[in-house]
Order: C-alpha cells, then sequence, then structure tokens
C-alpha cells in the first residue's frame, strides 16, 4: 500500500512518499525497534526548514514528493501524520492537512507521537534514549524510550533546567540525546547526541503499522498540545474616574 | 455557465462550510454548516486565539461533510474551491488555509483564497442577487468596522473608512462587561436597550467633528464615557439604569454609524447601501439605517442574520464570483494573512 507521510511537529516540514508491504508484515514490529529488513520502504522523503511557513510549504513539498516517487495523489493509499509534540500552530497544518486530504480522498488518517517516530529513526540502541524537542517559550518536549524502542516516559514539556529532576524522579537515565531540540539541554545535561539513520517517514509509517495494515478504523487525530491555551479570565473593572 | 464552488471560514471563531452553485453570474446558496466556539470564549469576555484555532482544527473536516449533507452534493461535484485567506486570527486562518488546500488537492480542483471582508459583501449577493456598481458597504462586527467602495466584488474594493481603535463589536462586548451581562454584547444589549430610553443620557458620538476624518469610526470614547457614567453613579450609591444606558449606548453607536454611511454614500455618488457583519442583525442599526437610507433615497440592502455574521457561505459565494470573473486560482504556496487589506479581493 502507499502511504503519504507528514510531520510539522518541529520546524521542519516532512513528507514521505512509503510503500509498506502487505500482510501483516508490520505486527511484529509495532511496539518493537525497527525492522530494517523490514516492509517499509521509503520511496521519497522531502523536508524544509522554516519554522513560519509550515502552511506555505507542505503542500506544495507533497506534490513534489509524490511526482518525484512517479505516484499521483489518487494513488495514495493511507495517511499518516505526527501528532506531535509541537508549537502549536504549525503542529496544526500537518494535522489539518492530512485530516482533509484522508476526508477528500475517502482515505484512513492515523495520527502517532511525533516523537515515537523518531525514536525508532535512529538506529540500534544501546541504552535509553531522550528525545528532545522545542517548545518554544524556552521549554522543551521530551519522551524517553528504553533501547527496544518502547516509550517509558512522555511526552512531556518542561524548563531544560527542569529535565534532569524530572528524569530523576522517573528513575531514568538516558544514555542518548536526539531531537530537533538537543542544542536546548546544552550544560545542562551532557549526553552523546545522536542523528536518525532513517528518514522521518520510516519511523511514522512502522509507528501506524499496526492500523495500517490491518485496516482499522483510526483513533481521533488528537494534537498532543500539552499545555493549556493562554488565556486569563478578565479581573475587577479598573476605575476610570480615578480617586 | 455554471460552477459549484465550496467555501471555508476560519478567520475568528466560528468554522463554517458553504456550498454555492454560480449560474450566468448568479449565486445560489446549496447549503452549508457551521461549528462555533463561541461558548468556549464567554468566561474570557472575547475571542481567545488559541482556543479558536483549537476548536476549528477539531471540527474542520465533521463541519466539511455536514455542508455536503446540507446541501445534497456529492464531493465529486465540486468545480473550486475558496478560503478566507486574511484578514484574521492568524493561528485561526491556517486551519482553514491548510485544510482548503488539501481537499483542492484531493478533488483535484483549482483553489482560490479570498478575503473575508469581501465575503462579508459576497454573502449579500446570495440574499438579493448582483450588487450594482458601485456599491457601498458598511461591516461591522466584533472584528471590523470599515466603509467599503465595491466596484467590482471579485476585483476593485476600495475601504473609504474604518475604525481608529475598537470594532464596533468590541465595543457592545466591553460595555456588556462593564454592566456585569455576559457575553457576547452584541444580542444582550440589544435586547435591554429595547426596554430603555435612547435619549436617557447622551453620550459622545466620536468622530463626528468638523475636523475629523468624515467616515472613519472610534468607539474606544464612548466606551469610557459610559464607563464614566457608570462609575458615577455608583459612586454616588445610585442605582444604574441598565436599560437605559444600554439604550443611550446603542443610540450613539447606531448614530455614527449610519449617519456617517449615509453621508459617505451622498458624497461618493452611491445609491446602493449593503450592511453586514454581525451589528448588521442589531435592532436600532437597521431601523435608523432604514430610515435614513430612505430619507436619502439609498436602496438598503441587509442579509439575513445567518448570512452576516461569519460563515462558509459567504467565502463560497465571494470563490464563485472570483471563478466566474475569470481570476487565476491561488498559487500553490497560498497561505494565511492577518493582515491582508481589503483591495487585495482574491490572492492569485
Ligand atoms: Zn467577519
Amino acid at each position: 500500500m502507499l502511504v503519504l507521510a507528514l510531520d510539522t511537529s518541529t520546524p521542519t516540514v516532512t513528507v514521505g512518499v512509503v510503500t509498506v508491504r502487505r500482510p501483516y508484515a508490520l505486527l511484529d514490529t509495532e511496539q518493537g525497534a525497527a525492522d530494517t529488513a523490514g516492509p517499509v520502504t521509503v520511496l521519497v522523503e522531502h523536508t524544509v526548514t522554516d519554522p513560519f511557513a509550515h502552511a506555505e510549504r507542505l503542500m506544495p513539498l507533497a506534490r513534489a514528493a509524490l511526482t518525484e516517487s512517479g505516484h499521483r495523489l489518487a494513488e495514495v493509499d493511507a495517511v499518516v501524520v505526527g501528532l506531535g509534540p509541537g508549537p502549536f500552530t504549525g503542529l496544526r497544518v500537518g494535522i489539518a492537512t492530512a485530516a482533509a486530504l484522508g476526508d477528500g480522498l475517502n482515505i484512513g488518517v492515523h495520527g502517532v507521537p511525533s516523537h515515537d517516530a523518531l525514536a525508532r529513526c535512529i538506529g540500534p540502541l544501546t541504552g535509553d534514549l531522550l528525545v528532545i524537542t522545542d517548545a518554544r517559550r524556552r521549554e522543551v518536549y521530551f519522551s524517553v524510550y528504553r533501547s527496544d524502542g518502547r516509550r517509558l516516559v512522555g511526552p512531556l514539556v518542561a524548563r531544560p533546567a527542569a529535565v534532569p529532576d524530572l528524569l530523576a524522579e522517573h528513575a531514568m537515565a538516558p544514555a542518548l540525546l536526539a531531537g530537533a531540540g538537543a542544542p536546548l539541554l546544552e550544560g545542562v545535561l551532557d549526553l552523546p547526541v545522536t542523528t536518525p539513520v532513517d528518514p522521518l517517514s520510516r519511523g511514522l509509517v512502522e509507528r501506524a503499522g499496526v492500523a495500517l495494515v490491518t485496516g482499522a478504523i483510526a483513533g481521533p487525530l488528537t494534537p498532543l498540545y500539552l499545555r493549556r491555551p493562554d488565556a486569563t479570565e478578565p479581573g475587577a473593572r479598573r476605575s476610570v474616574l480615578g480617586r | 455557465m455554471t460552477a459549484i464552488v465550496l467555501g471555508i471560514e476560519s478567520s475568528c471563531d466560528e468554522t463554517g462550510v458553504g456550498l454555492v452553485r454560480i449560474t450566468d453570474g448568479a449565486p445560489e446558496l446549496l447549503g452549508q454548516s457551521l461549528a462555533s466556539s463561541q461558548d468556549q470564549h464567554a468566561r474570557f469576555g472575547g475571542v481567545v486565539p488559541e482556543i479558536a484555532s483549537r476548536a476549528h482544527l477539531e471540527a474542520m473536516t465533521a463541519t466539511v461533510r455536514a455542508a455536503f449533507a446540507d446541501a445534497g452534493v456529492d464531493p465529486r461535484d465540486v468545480d473550486a474551491v475558496a478560503v478566507t485567506c486574511g484578514p484574521g486570527l492568524a493561528g485561526a486562518l491556517l486551519v482553514g488555509v491548510a485544510a482548503a488546500k488539501a481537499y483542492a488537492a484531493a478533488w483535484g480542483v483549482p483553489l482560490f483564497g479570498v478575503n473575508h471582508l469581501a465575503g462579508h459583501v459576497a454573502a449579500d449577493t446570495l440574499e438579493h442577487g448582483l450588487l450594482p456598481k458601485p456599491t457601498l458597504a458598511l461591516l461591522v462586527s466584533g472584528g471590523h468596522t470599515q466603509l467599503l467602495r465595491v466596484d467590482d466584488l471579485a476585483g476593485a474594493i476600495i475601504e473609504v473608512g474604518t475604525t481608529v481603535d475598537d470594532a464596533a463589536g468590541e465595543a457592545y462586548d466591553k460595555v456588556a462587561r462593564l454592566l456585569g451581562l455576559g457575553y457576547p454584547g452584541g444580542p444582550i444589549i440589544d435586547r435591554l436597550a429595547a426596554r430603555g430610553d435612547p435619549a436617557a443620557v447622551r453620550f459622545p458620538r466620536g468622530l463626528t467633528g468638523p475636523r475629523d476624518a468624515p467616515y472613519d469610526f472610534s468607539f474606544s470614547g464612548l466606551k469610557t464615557a459610559v464607563a464614566r457614567h457608570v462609575e458615577t453613579l455608583e459612586r454616588a450609591g445610585a442605582p444604574i439604569p441598565v436599560a437605559d444606558v444600554c439604550a443611550s449606548f446603542q443610540e450613539a453607536v447606531a448614530d455614527v454609524l449610519t449617519a456617517k454611511t449615509v453621508r459617505a454614500a451622498a458624497d461618493l455618488g452611491i445609491g446602493t447601501v449593503v450592511i453586514a457583519g454581525g451589528v448588521a442583525a442589531n435592532g436600532r442599526v437597521r431601523v435608523l439605517a432604514e430610515e435614513r437610507c430612505a430619507a436619502a433615497g439609498l436602496t438598503l440592502r441587509v442579509p439575513r442574520p445567518g448570512l452576516c455574521t461569519d460563515n462558509g457561505a459567504m467565502i463560497a459565494a465571494m470563490g464563485a464570483h472570483v471563478v466566474v470573473a475569470g481570476r487565476a486560482p491561488s498559487g500553490e504556496f497560498l497561505t494565511g494573512n492577518p493582515g491582508l487589506p481589503v483591495s487585495v479581493v482574491h490572492v492569485p
């Protein structure tokens, strides 16, 4: 089956055109680490990094990726989209696009946590992995994964300086750091930083694996905002007459 | 020529989707659907952008489906998609733009990014047919207070006047809040004003001096005058005549809006006035506009309340006019523009 994978949870917009070999070959890898010889093939992945142009760039990027892969949008069998966590406006662009593509093409749309997808792209792990992305407002989103790819903690949002204590609270001692927000932990947590060996589309599609190959009805596309909207209730009326 | 256009609106707190068929230039509303996050903003006394954006995302595909069901149209019948790409709340706009781009791509039809303000004017063509050229439009709502000269809905709209501070609807919300009446202020004050004396208090009419900009509006001073009046009474231990205050405030708003509109029409030699936006549904604004337009020999057109407030039908109508005018579809890099000027009725 032909799958379009989208993620807009970071400053980078990612679009991948991915094929998945049926049937059920993904069942073994849904919770576990990426099966490198596996049934998922990333035909094309395009990315562009521009934190304020997600709405502008996503569909042109998808069109270009599809064209390069030799496929048309009408041939796509399913859409997978990263649900974040991510800064709200950009994150919503990916999810709104995926939802409308699914509705417009009459195909399923599966949402997956973006950190889970990234954790699957790191390659063989020797210890626990800490995934960090930028939450803006001087905070980070983070999740911790066991070496087999299972998520142990997160995703959570915190100030960088608070991350070591939060990890200690959960008795976590990750050995590796990954994600676009890794530089934000500089001087806070000294861990080796690793970069993905696989395109993010592979992680996204593998994470959605079981639902994709079984044709399960996709769940709601609930964004991982992790923060309440900024809003304050009006206080007492201020005097206009003065004293 | 006939075409069916789907319109998507998400510039503020209403997620709207409409389907319009245009035949030989005449648009016809086939059906529409609306989801509102208004209730979620009530305790904050105004629209909270992030709450509105989240609600748009939650509601979007369901609202599109509901519009198709209402219209009895199949998605395969759609010839073009139109979407509000500004002005409006940045995050809110992008949900609609992203969805519209995806729907247009999925259906393989052209996409037209259109101006929300022009859409308000276009809504009237669904009810009263094509606009004479030129037409003067007064847009009044929680977000806008504008006088527009419309020479061509799909091509040439000029801003004649605008508010220099608060929008008229915003003034209603603020006055309702200071009187402890709840949100949104417009309908509440309108209802109470009907039982009050509009001449009880002479509140100031902003920007109506001989040297003031003749077609611009200001409601901030009016709001402060109401606050002063209320506070003075409170300090004296006197009861607040809420209905009278509402009626007098509303009279000041309606007086300025209609006087400036009629004057602009006379000065510019325009014979037809359209009033749109949420405040167009206001009882006193409507009555006073009818009186004054009749006295001045002007034709007044006000769409029904459901077409006055933000909705998807107005965007579909606007898209339909743009399609019929033969304008080029928007490019694939279309995005939202919170400050889109009204002169840009359609973003190529
Ligand atoms: Zn509006």
